[in-house]
């Protein structure tokens, strides 16, 4: 990300999305990875995933709070 | 019943005192009678934005404790023709004096008086908050295109939603176009999009307040500016009536439409 000629106005919406996924699960950094990593270990049992693309929300929805993940897969793991 | 909402932003500064004047003048000139209420104890200002500074007798902690009636404690505003009532908050106590039970029976007992109670929020998220929302059935959270107020009126809705206010809608105050078109200010969309909270209204930085807030006039009760307007729609909305956002249009036509449809 290029913050140099980024217009402020993205800037400061790239940021509060950031901030506000912590703010609102009320969970830090380290916490927040942690579970990355244990989602990871789960969903990877199943699917071959793309670790470093895995995003993590939680966005407000018609009142409520609502976690988000994505998770691209790569491709199926076959046993 | 009257509808009892809270006007409350967890930042300090961004207008909730001018807003809950104007919302609530906005309301009377629509024919509904509307009760002010300034929770901010110790550091009331209502009643200075409202011009009514020097008729405050009793305060809304003096009805809380026995020590005058509501009737006694309110303050006609000069220009609403008796259809806006300020209750003023004490200088003299702490925001902790304020009893919730005792607060929420009181503001039940108004709201049977009233179209429309506001409830001043002090600034924070402490007990003055939690005083000003326990009665609310509503919230209107005002956010100015910041990265820090922004971020506050998140937690402050998160907070409100655990209390069981979830009817939330925003207000995004000191609106500037200039600095959107240039791409240096957050777009009300943005803010919409990150908090995930419905708008009720978008009012443009407009130097008419500040004159208004010198002399003790409420602006939409004295001016035709754009943030007057936009307060106006601020109140349809209330109603339940649709109106666009003028703050948004770009040049006077949109703003002569609206004002023909009135």
């Amino acid at each position: 990300m290029n913050w140099f000629h980024k217009a402020t106005n993205e800037i400061a919406k790239e940021r509060l999305t950031f901030i506000l996924v912590q703010d609102r699960s009320q969970l830090s950094p380290a916490v927040m990875e942690q579970m990355k990593e244990e989602l990871v270990a789960v969903i990877g049992k199943y699917f071959d995933i793309d670790k470093a693309q895995i995003q993590l929300n939680v966005e407000r929805q018609e009142g409520r709070q609502v976690v988000e993940t994505s998770i691209p897969i790569k491709g199926l793991r076959h046993s | 019943m009257g509808k009892v909402i809270v006007v409350t932003s967890g930042k300090g500064g961004v207008g909730k005192t001018t807003t809950t004047a104007n919302v609530g003048g906005a309301l009377t000139k629509l024919g509904k009678k509307v009760l002010l209420v300034d929770m901010d104890v110790g550091l009331r200002n209502l009643d200075l934005v409202m011009g009514l500074e020097n008729r405050v007798v009793y305060t809304f902690m003096d009805v809380l404790e026995g020590r005058c009636t509501a009737d006694q404690a309110m303050v006609k505003e000069k220009h609403a023709g008796g259809a806006l009532m300020l209750l003023a908050a004490s200088q003299l106590h702490n925001k902790q004096d304020l009893d919730l039970d005792k607060v929420k029976e009181a503001i039940a007992a108004l709201a049977e008086e009233f179209d429309y109670v506001f409830l001043d929020s002090p600034a924070g998220i402490e007990h003055g908050f939690d005083a000003s929302s326990a009665p609310a059935g509503q919230a209107l959270v005002v956010v100015t295109p910041d990265v820090t107020s922004v971020r506050d009126a998140d937690r402050v809705i998160g907070l409100l939603e655990n209390k069981g206010v979830r009817d939330c809608s925003l207000i995004v105050n000191k609106y500037d176009r200039t600095l959107i078109e240039r791409k240096k200010q957050l777009t009300s969309d943005d803010i919409v999009d990150v908090l995930g909270t419905e708008l009720a209204g978008i009012v443009p930085e407009d130097k008419a307040i500040i004159d208004a807030t010198n002399r003790g006039d409420i602006l939409v009760l004295s001016q035709s500016t754009p943030a007057a307007t936009a307060y106006l729609e601020i109140a349809h909305r209330l109603e339940g009536d649709e109106t666009h956002f003028s703050a948004l249009s770009t040049g006077r036509s949109l703003l002569s439409i609206f004002r023909r449809q009135k």
